[in-house]
C-alpha cells in the first residue's frame, strides 16, 4: 500500500496498482521512499481533487496501455463512466487537469483536455468569454487584425 | 469541491496544446480572439497544419500571410502585440495534394483545373513557399494528364521552391501520378541539405520513376526510417537492394504495394536485414500484378527443399519485434509461408495483422494460442469464421481490458478490433 498526503493535510492510503497510474508516483515509489511508512506529500493537489484522481485511477487500473495517437484526434468521449466522471464544475475541472499534469496521468489529462475542447467547440468568441469568465483585453484594432489574419479558417 | 471558474489564463502552454489537438481550425481561430493569453496559447495550432482545400483557399491563406508580413515589416512603433508571434514560421505540415484532388474530382463542374505550368499558380506556389521555412512534412502531387500538362520541369520547379527553404524537412510525400522521373529531376530540384533530417519517404504512383531516381534517393537520404512505394513497374530487386543495404539498421516501416517487378527475394532480403522493422506492408507485389507486361517473369515462389528453407529462415530472420503486418497476393502464393513464419516469430509483439489468409492464424486459433498485444485482425478468408479467430486470438485482451469487442463481418472481409 502507498500513503499520500494532499496539500490540505488529508492522508490517503491506496494500492500500488492504483498509484502506478501516475508516472510521478511510480517513479517516487520505485526510486526513493518506503511509501508504506512515509506518506508521499503532494503539495500541488488538494484533498477533494485527490479523491477524484484516486477514483479515476481505481476505475482504470486494469486498462491496457494505449499506444500514442498520431495525427488529428477525435474529442468524443466514448466511455460513459468517463462522461459521468467529468460532469463537474469548471473550477474542479481546471484543478483536475493541473493535478493530472503534475502527477503525470496521461489518460486523465487527455480526458480533461477533451472535456474542455468539447466546451469550446461551436461557441462564438463572446460565448467563450462568458463561459470562462474572461475579460477581453484586445483593442478593436487588434481584434480586427486577428480576424483578418485568420479569415482563411472560416473557409474550411 | 472548489467552485472557482476555469482559469485558462494560468494554464500551462503544454495543456493548451493538448486541448488544441482536439479542436478544429475554426474553433482554434475563435479561441485566438478571446484574449491575449488565449491568442498566445492557440495561434501556433491555427497555423501548424493548414488544410488547403483548393486554389482559392491557398490564395486566402497566402493573403493572410502577406498581410502579417507587411505589418511586421512596418516601423516598430506601428506594430502590435501579435507581431511577436511569427506566423511566417508556424507552418509545419503542408499537404498540397488536395489542390490537385479537388480539381480532378470537380473536372465536370466550373472549377479551375490545377496546373503547375500555369503562370499564376506557379507564382502563388512560389510566393507561398517563402513562408514555409520550418516545414516538417510536405506532400505534392502531379495532376492527372486530362486536366493539365503533366510536365516534369514545372512540378519539380515547385518542389524546388519548397525544398530550398525547408531544410528541416522530416517527411516527403510525392505522388507522381505515373509521370516519368529521372535522377536529374530530383538532383536539380532538391538541395541535398534538405534531406539531412528526412526520415519518411512516400512515393505514390511511381510507375515511371526511373532506376536512377530511386538510387539517387536512397543515396541522398541518410536518415530514412520509413519508406513507402506504391505502383512502380520499374522498381526491381536490384534497385531495392541498395536501399536495404544502406538503411537496413534504421528502417522501421516498409510499405511496398503493386510493385510489379519486385520478387519474393526482396521480401527475404528485408526480413534478414532490417532488424528494427516494426511495420511491414507487402501488397500485390510481383509480376502476377501485371502478367501481360511481364509474361516471361516468374512471380511464384519455388523452393525445392522446404524444410531446409524454413531452417535457413529461422537462422537468418532478424525481424523480431514487428507490430503491424499487412500482406496480400493477387493469386494464391506459396510465399505465404514466409508471412506465417513472421506471424509466429512476432506473436508477442504484433498489434495488427491484415491478410487474405494465414495458416499461422488458423493454427493459433485452433490451438488457443493468444497474441498478447494484438488489437486488430483484418482477414479475408471466408472459410474461417470470425468467432473462431476473435475468441481465440483476442480473448485475453477482451478479458483484461473489459473492452467492447467491435466486430464487422461482411461477405468478403472480417475485421476484429479491441
Amino acid at each position: 500500500m502507498v500513503k499520500l498526503t494532499s496539500s490540505d493535510g488529508q492522508e490517503f492510503t491506496i494500492s500500488k496498482e492504483v498509484a502506478y497510474q501516475s508516472v510521478l508516483l511510480k517513479n517516487m515509489i520505485e526510486d526513493v521512499l518506503d511509501s508504506e511508512e512515509n506518506p508521499i506529500p503532494l503539495p500541488n493537489v488538494s484533498g477533494p481533487i485527490l479523491v477524484k484522481v484516486i477514483e479515476y485511477a481505481t476505475h482504470h487500473k486494469d486498462d491496457p496501455v494505449k499506444p500514442p495517437v498520431e495525427g488529428p484526434r477525435t474529442s468524443e468521449i466514448v466511455d460513459e463512466w468517463d462522461k459521468e466522471f467529468m460532469n463537474i464544475d469548471q473550477g474542479s475541472l481546471y484543478e483536475l487537469i493541473l493535478a493530472a499534469n503534475y502527477l503525470d496521468i496521461k489518460d486523465l489529462l487527455d480526458l480533461g483536455c477533451k472535456t474542455v475542447a468539447n466546451m469550446i467547440k461551436g461557441k462564438k468568441v463572446e460565448e467563450l468569454r462568458k463561459l470562462f469568465n474572461i475579460q477581453n483585453d484586445f483593442t478593436p484594432e487588434e481584434e480586427e487584425q486577428i480576424k483578418k489574419e485568420n479569415a482563411w479558417c472560416e473557409e474550411h | 469541491m472548489t467552485a472557482r471558474s476555469f482559469e485558462l489564463s494560468n494554464l500551462p502552454f503544454e495543456i493548451a496544446s493538448i486541448i488544441s489537438k482536439n479542436l478544429d481550425v475554426s474553433s482554434l481561430a475563435n479561441c485566438c480572439l478571446v484574449n491575449k493569453h488565449w491568442y498566445a496559447c492557440f495561434i501556433s495550432s491555427v497555423w501548424e497544419s493548414p488544410n488547403v482545400n483548393g486554389l482559392g483557399h491557398l490564395k486566402s491563406i497566402h493573403q493572410s500571410l502577406e498581410s502579417i508580413s507587411s505589418i511586421m515589416n512596418e516601423e516598430e512603433e506601428t506594430t502590435s502585440f501579435s507581431d511577436s508571434y511569427n506566423h511566417l514560421k508556424m507552418i509545419k505540415h503542408l499537404d498540397l495534394t488536395t489542390l490537385v484532388d479537388e480539381c480532378d474530382a470537380n473536372e465536370n463542374e466550373n472549377v479551375l483545373s490545377f496546373d503547375y505550368a500555369d503562370t499564376k499558380t506557379k507564382s502563388l506556389l512560389t510566393d507561398f513557399s517563402t513562408h514555409c521555412s520550418n516545414l516538417k512534412s510536405l506532400a505534392l502531387k502531379v495532376p492527372s494528364e486530362k486536366n493539365s500538362s503533366k510536365d516534369a520541369p514545372n512540378f519539380f520547379f515547385t518542389l524546388r521552391q519548397y525544398a530550398k527553404t525547408a531544410l528541416s524537412l522530416e517527411s516527403l510525400t510525392l505522388d507522381f501520378n505515373d509521370m516519368t522521373v529521372f535522377a536529374e529531376h530530383l538532383q536539380e530540384s532538391i538541395p541535398i541539405e534538405c534531406f539531412t533530417k528526412l526520415h519518411t519517404l512516400n512515393l505514390q504512383n511511381a510507375t515511371m520513376v526511373d532506376d536512377s531516381a530511386f538510387i539517387w534517393l536512397w543515396s541522398n537520404c541518410p536518415s530514412l526510417t520509413s519508406v513507402t512505394i506504391s505502383q512502380s513497374s520499374n522498381l526491381n530487386d536490384y534497385i531495392l537492394n541498395p536501399l536495404i543495404r544502406i538503411h537496413a539498421d534504421k528502417l522501421k516501416v516498409f510499405n511496398l504495394e503493386r510493385c510489379s517487378r519486385l520478387s519474393i527475394n526482396s521480401l527475404l532480403n528485408i526480413i534478414v536485414s532490417c532488424k528494427n522493422l516494426e511495420q511491414l506492408r507487402w501488397v500485390n507485389n510481383g509480376a502476377s500484378f501485371n502478367n501481360r507486361l511481364l509474361s516471361n517473369y516468374s512471380s511464384d515462389f519455388e523452393v525445392k527443399d522446404m524444410a531446409q528453407f524454413m531452417k535457413a529462415l529461422k537462422e537468418n530472420c532478424v525481424v523480431d519485434h514487428l507490430k503491424e503486418l499487412d500482406y496480400a497476393f493477387l493469386q494464391l502464393n506459396k510465399a505465404s509461408v514466409i508471412f506465417d513464419f513472421l506471424i509466429e516469430k512476432n506473436r508477442e509483439c504484433l498489434e495488427s495483422i491484415k491478410c487474405d489468409t494465414s495458416n499461422a492464424l488458423i493454427s493459433a486459433a485452433q490451438n488457443n494460442i493468444t497474441f498478447p498485444h494484438l488489437k486488430e485482425v483484418s482477414y479475408n478468408n471466408k472459410s474461417t469464421s470470425l468467432k473462431e479467430l476473435s475468441c481465440s486470438l483476442l480473448q485475453e485482451q477482451c478479458k483484461v481490458a473489459d473492452s467492447v469487442l467491435n466486430s464487422v463481418e461482411n461477405s468478403n472481409n472480417i475485421t476484429v478490433t479491441v
